[in-house]
């Protein structure tokens, strides 16, 4: 087996956004499911809660669901990627010894195994708290009872297909990066495009150089910064900020994933943007570069794609409040008129800033254990 | 001057351990060339280390001038690396994705030298500025490592096997630029290597077996670096 159970370990954060999509997508689709089935006992007066609610739902595993499976299906490319470079002898020694592409990528087809981790989890979790979920979305007895029902083809499609589908597309995305020759992955030498390279003279300093570098050498790590400040923006708004229209439930749910889809990401990138530059760290260090300095040059610039994350965050979650408490739901009487709200933007800001800042010293903290002989043990 | 008294040095647990360094004695003048020659194992390559201040070491002392550098706290050892010494190592070590031009710049802006083009000039490769190393040759490569240690304006130059990973004529012309250079500046150089040939360029040759000093030769007439043979 070319790649073990243990590899599959480090796709932690897949099974996590796995776990988070299915949790949220089972619950609402059961839930949808099991609303259809008292369509014939909805009358008049009850219809545009139950109109309501079924958009609701629609949105919710669409939005949600949606931008979970893409994230996943992002990071599932830049972690294969990522592991064919850092196991490319081990791959190319495999080559020269006559296996074929195909039957060498075969193995990664075991990264579905995280996927199938995740959506078990998140089933099990929707499961566990779908009763309190069916209370809370008919809080004021206006609709009849909803009678919660398992369905099969729930578990196919978010538990079984998921999984079939990331272990074919493991194999497909390590096949297409192992095609290259048996001694280039041997050497690791990394296969790229012929680019024409920029001849201009810049007068950057070097360690202004050196950070454009870092964050330009791969550009999906700020993807995943700008992600996961997106998710802790949006997320712990919008959980804050729907406690005038929605149950504490909904709210609290909201509110934890999005911080397990902040924590995730920016954990795995962080990890990632210091181990892979582990060498230039060590060379800033030999060199003579100090703590500070080499941590602004490796993570400094990262703060841009947080700033940004966060921003679109912020618009994203008064968009979509802003839709659907004062368009879809403004034929009820009852619900107050939303507008943003600038107490709970100020608190999230200030955590942001806070947490975001001491995962900057941590991750700073671990570039100055990077061993200096590091470097000189190849 | 940089005086080292009985340096000790082991590797591995508790009961595998293996003493690599066993009281290392040895006293260098400022501007003087030292070669330290010795087989594979031997420790020289842990001896420049730790007089380098990469590694410290078990047991002993290291002074520059009247400076005790084992004494130092890491971030005040960062700040000695910073400011007294430079590193040419075997591999290179070049940040792939950066040109020659940035990669002699990490070196130079930890020292304020706006002058550093000049020693690219130096090593002859002026007209390779732009280019990334992976469009350099090895020899190329091992002299941007030495533009970047030099752009720093050491006092002292460390070079570990730099000619290991090259062939003769590359070898031979790479030797030659460092001792021009050496001429030029009068920083004083230490260089580890296992051929005893390049050694007859230095003034002072030390030998190590074992991790002990068996023999410390002074040269007085040392040869060019197309004087020796290879």
């Amino acid at each position: 087996m070319t790649v073990s159970f243990k590899d599959a370990l480090k796709f932690a954060g897949i099974t996590i956004i796995a776990c988070c999509a299915v949790l949220v997508c089972n619950m609402f689709l059961n839930y949808d499911i099991d609303l259809r089935a008292i369509d014939g006992a909805v009358d008049d007066q009850m219809r545009t809660l139950y109109d309501a609610l079924l958009l609701n739902n629609k949105v919710v595993c669409g939005v949600a669901g949606g931008c979970l499976v893409l994230t996943s299906v992002v990071m599932l490319v830049f972690y294969i990627g990522q592991y064919v470079q850092s196991h490319s002898e081990r791959f190319g020694i495999l080559k020269a010894l006559g296996y074929g592409d195909f039957r060498v990528s075969l193995g990664c087809a075991v990264f579905g195994i995280c996927v199938f981790v995740g959506t078990v989890v998140g089933t099990a979790i929707s499961w566990a708290i779908m009763p309190s979920f069916y209370r809370a979305q008919n809080d004021g007895g206006m609709l009849p009872e909803v009678v919660m029902k398992f369905h099969a083809v729930l578990p196919i499609c978010l538990i079984i297909l998921p999984t079939v589908i990331f272990s074919a597309l493991s194999v497909g995305i390590a096949w297409f990066k192992l095609r290259q020759p048996a001694l280039a992955l041997i050497k690791g030498i990394r296969r790229e495009k012929v680019k024409k390279l920029k001849q201009k003279q810049s007068d950057r300093p070097f360690l202004r150089e050196m950070g454009l570098n870092v964050l330009n050498e791969k550009k999906l790590l700020a993807f995943f910064i700008a992600f996961g400040s997106f998710c802790f923006s949006a997320m712990t708004q919008m959980g804050l900020s729907m406690r005038n229209y929605a149950s504490d439930m909904m709210g609290y749910m909201i509110l934890v994933i999005g911080l397990v889809l902040a924590a995730t990401s920016l954990w795995l990138a962080f990890t990632t943007v210091v181990n892979g530059n582990a060498k230039k760290i060590a060379m800033l260090k030999v060199c003579g570069y100090d703590l500070k300095e080499s941590g602004v040059a490796v993570l400094g610039l990262y703060h841009i794609p947080a700033c940004i994350g966060f921003m679109v965050g912020v618009v994203y979650q008064y968009g979509l409040l802003n839709i659907m408490i004062n368009i879809v739901f403004s034929s009820f009487d009852d619900v107050p008129h939303y507008s943003f709200d600038w107490a709970v933007f100020g608190i999230c800001l200030a955590i942001f800033v806070v947490a975001y800042e001491a995962l900057n010293l941590i991750y700073t903290l671990l570039i100055a254990k990077t061993p200096v002989k590091s470097i000189m043990s190849e | 001057m940089i005086k080292i008294e009985n340096i000790k040095k082991s590797y591995g647990t508790a009961d595998n351990r293996q003493q690599v360094l066993k009281g290392i004695d040895l006293t260098v003048n400022d501007g003087e060339f030292v070669v330290i020659l010795g087989a594979s194992g031997s420790g020289k390559s842990t001896l420049m280390n730790i007089v380098s201040g990469l590694e410290r070491p078990d047991e002993g002392k290291i002074f520059y001038d009247d400076r005790e550098i084992t004494a130092l706290n890491d971030k005040q050892l960062t700040a000695f690396r910073r400011d007294e010494v430079g590193f040419v190592f075997q591999q290179y070590y070049l940040l792939p994705d950066m040109t020659v031009d940035k990669n002699v710049r990490m070196g130079a802006d930890l020292a304020k030298n706006k002058d550093y083009r000049g020693i690219i000039e130096a090593i002859g490769l002026k007209d390779k500025l732009h280019k990334y190393p992976r469009q350099l040759s090895g020899g190329e490569q091992q002299r941007v490592a030495v533009a970047r240690a030099l752009a720093k304006l050491p006092k002292v130059l460390f070079m570990d096997e730099p000619t290991g990973a090259l062939d003769e004529q590359t070898g031979r012309q790479l030797l030659d630029y460092v001792l021009n250079l050496k001429k030029e500046s009068g920083f004083t150089l230490i260089m580890v290597t296992h051929n005893a040939n390049i050694a007859e360029t230095a003034e002072t040759i030390v030998k190590l077996n074992s991790g002990v000093v068996v023999e410390v030769c002074k040269n007085k007439s040392p040869k060019g670096a197309y004087e020796i043979g290879w």
